[in-house]
């Protein structure tokens, strides 16, 4: 029996299945810290408790070395010195300069608030979605079912672009990746999981005005289910800077 | 891992935590989906080590050994799941298939088949090191610093944990070889 049979056998049943997690495990856990405190350790970090010679000595000299030039500071000074150097004059700080992304600031952008009750009649009168796609889209891509609002937002900081869907005020990632903006009508999203691009990046006909921007698809999508999902979640808009 | 991202949530702040939940969720539930071999109970225990990764953060001195530290507190975790998973999993039993059909897609099921009892019988810091090592690829020292266990002692439970899957596999294969001698 070969070395390469046996692992190759493993490794197919060890990477069978899936890893996605599932989203409701996600949102139980969010909800779960906002009433969990987090544990503060009240001794003083990283303060060893027995120094060595070395260190000691070390630390006896910076003391010294401060102590002396504490004493020349304030004894040494000559009569011409009283009242210490000028004063600069008022000077003007420069503004810090907001950060870009592309044509747009970085941040977090929110798009409107939608009722559910709207979502799922959306999703109940498009005639091309199956019964399936739509238990799927209610229950698992929005997990929306017995909730009353849902919002999204994109948030667009340091080449990496979260979009989040709050669902009665709980929030969590739906997607993440990587934007590009090849030129100022278009944002090209792509999403990664688990660190790996996925193939096939959103390309998204963009229109600025102001702080607010909109976003279109550029090309349909065949999957009917993900067609849905993803016009909701980029159509929706206006996307407004918060 | 971003290092902004683990030092925002170890500051208390719930939006960075949701955003560190969304990039280490998915390995984190693959680890302990493999360790337990039953999706469902590592969904409990991937919720429970999430939510003492919120509790326990600020203790963790060094933002850049999130990863290493998270998968301690998710491999306790299955730790203390085990008294449910190891009632569980003695009453498994694996299907009967019909191995009169000699072909490869059957033989693939039936190793795996064995593969899985085999696993399943294994202690779970053996399944925990064999999982780190072969399916998060961690080098055997990195593992051994991860579950906080000396390099001999992964080392070892790596080589009985091999040891066990590859005598079920060869003992499947050779009673395969066996029947198919008999049907020729």
């Amino acid at each position: 029996m070969s070395d390469r049979v046996f692992e190759h056998a493993v490794r197919d049943w060890l990477e069978d299945g899936s890893d996605r997690t599932p989203r409701h495990a996600i949102e139980g856990v969010l909800l779960a810290i906002k009433t969990t405190p987090q544990q503060r350790s009240l001794r003083i970090p990283w303060r060893y408790p027995t120094m060595n010679p070395i260190a000691r000595l070390a630390a006896v000299a910076a003391v010294a070395t401060v102590a002396i030039a504490g004493s020349l500071y304030l004894f040494g000074r000559s009569p011409g010195n009283v009242g210490g150097p000028p004063t600069p004059g008022p000077t003007t700080l420069p503004t810090p300069t907001p950060a870009m992304a592309g044509p747009i600031l970085a941040g977090t952008y929110a798009g409107p608030t939608l009722q559910v009750a709207d979502i799922i009649a959306m999703v109940n009168t498009d005639s091309r979605l199956t019964a399936a796609d739509r238990s799927q889209i209610i229950d698992v891509l929005f997990a929306i079912r017995g909730k009353q609002t849902w919002t999204d937002s994109l948030e667009f900081r340091g080449g990496l672009l979260f979009e989040r869907q709050t669902v009665d005020g709980v929030t969590a990632v739906g997607s993440s990746g990587r934007y590009a903006f090849p030129d100022d009508h278009t944002l090209v999203y792509t999403e990664t999981r688990n660190g790996v691009d996925l193939p096939n990046p959103w390309r998204l006909d963009l229109t600025i005005e102001g702080n607010t921007f909109t976003l279109h698809r550029s090309a349909p999508v065949a999957n009917p289910a993900d067609d849905f999902v993803t016009r909701v979640i980029f159509e929706s808009g206006p996307f407004t800077l918060r | 891992m971003d290092r902004v991202l683990v030092e925002r949530a170890r500051s208390g702040d719930q939006a960075a935590f949701a955003d560190l939940v969304h990039l280490v969720s998915d390995t984190l539930f693959g680890i302990a989906r493999r360790i337990l071999r039953d999706p469902g109970l590592a969904e409990d225990v991937l919720q429970n080590a999430l939510v003492t990764i919120w509790r326990k953060l600020p203790g963790l001195r060094d933002a850049d050994r999130f990863e290493g530290w998270a998968f301690r507190i998710l491999v306790n975790a299955c730790y203390a799941a085990a008294p449910q998973s190891r009632r569980w999993a003695a009453t498994v039993r694996v299907l009967p298939v019909d191995r009169e059909d000699p072909a490869d897609d059957i033989r693939s099921i039936t190793d795996r088949d064995e593969l899985e009892r085999a696993f399943r019988a294994l202690p779970l810091d053996q399944r925990a090191v064999f999982v780190l090592h072969h399916h998060v690829g961690l080098p055997l020292v990195a593992v051994a610093e991860t579950l906080g266990i000396p390099d001999g002692t992964a080392r070892s439970r790596l080589h009985y944990a091999t040891r066990a899957l590859r005598a079920a596999f060869e003992a499947n294969r050779a009673l395969d070889l066996a029947r198919e001698g008999r049907l020729a």
